[in-house]
């Protein structure tokens, strides 16, 4: 199955409401590539008359698997990415879609979480698991990014939990976690 | 015109891999029972297009 196949399921699967959510806040575009995002996100920028990202900007989004472009309504995915190297079809294809779900709930982070939100991100690293923490720590976010990475992240693996039908909190994620992410995204399963 | 807004990035620690993403999941989702290989598995997707009976 192509990439762009996978992130079209992807979508699918999203619960009515997610999607509709998405479409609502014009998020319901995306582009499966083969090309560093940040100097593709760069030209769509500049294509649109939006002006272009700083240098440090491009070189920072050339690291990311996958990109949320406000100002254009897209996310982008690198399907050619290092980062997915070595991954079987099963795997690949989980990881794909677990990027684009993470995506979204970049989408959603983005538009509906509050400025308080925002500056508690530091305090909702801390209740994270100690990998999971890790990860966002060492991933290189600014801390005001922090509180978006959360929501991403979290969004994408209740996505792939209701796969077997595990709907609930993780026992593993902090109640306060869930509690915000679920008010931000929108989450009713 | 506004700034551009930075656009938000999906970013890995250096060096990092999806395949440590995996990893990371695995261990959490074996916490509690549940096996990553389930929810990779073709016949675990659910199709919401449709509406629900």
């Amino acid at each position: 199955m192509s990439a762009r196949e996978v992130v079209r399921r992807a979508w699918l699967e999203l619960p009515q409401g997610d999607r509709n959510l998405l479409v609502a806040i014009g998020a319901d575009q995306w582009q499966v590539c083969e090309r560093a995002l940040g100097t593709f996100a760069d030209e769509l920028l500049r294509s649109a008359g939006r002006g272009s990202l700083p240098a440090g900007e491009i070189a920072r989004a050339n690291r990311a698997v996958a990109l949320w472009v406000a100002d254009l309504r897209v996310v982008l995915i690198n399907e050619s990415h290092e980062a997915f190297d070595g991954l079987d079809g099963l795997s690949l294809a989980y990881n794909l879609s677990r990027v684009a779900w993470h995506e979204w709930g970049h989408a959603l982070s983005l538009d509906r979480a509050e400025h308080d939100d925002i500056a508690a991100g530091e305090h909702y690293v801390e209740l994270l698991p100690e990998g999971f923490a890790k990860f966002v720590r060492r991933a290189g976010y600014r801390p005001r990014e922090y509180t978006h990475e959360i929501v991403a992240e979290v969004y994408s693996m209740l996505m792939g939990r209701r796969r077997v039908g595990q709907t609930e909190r993780p026992p593993w994620l902090h109640v306060e976690v869930y509690e915000f992410v679920r008010r931000v995204v929108g989450w009713n399963q | 015109m506004e700034p551009v807004k930075l656009p938000a990035g999906y970013l890995l620690p250096e060096g990092a891999t999806m395949a440590d993403v995996r990893r990371l999941e695995l261990e959490l989702l074996a916490s509690e029972g549940l096996k990553i290989e389930d929810l990779q598995a073709e016949d675990g997707r659910k199709d919401d297009s449709q509406p629900q009976q």
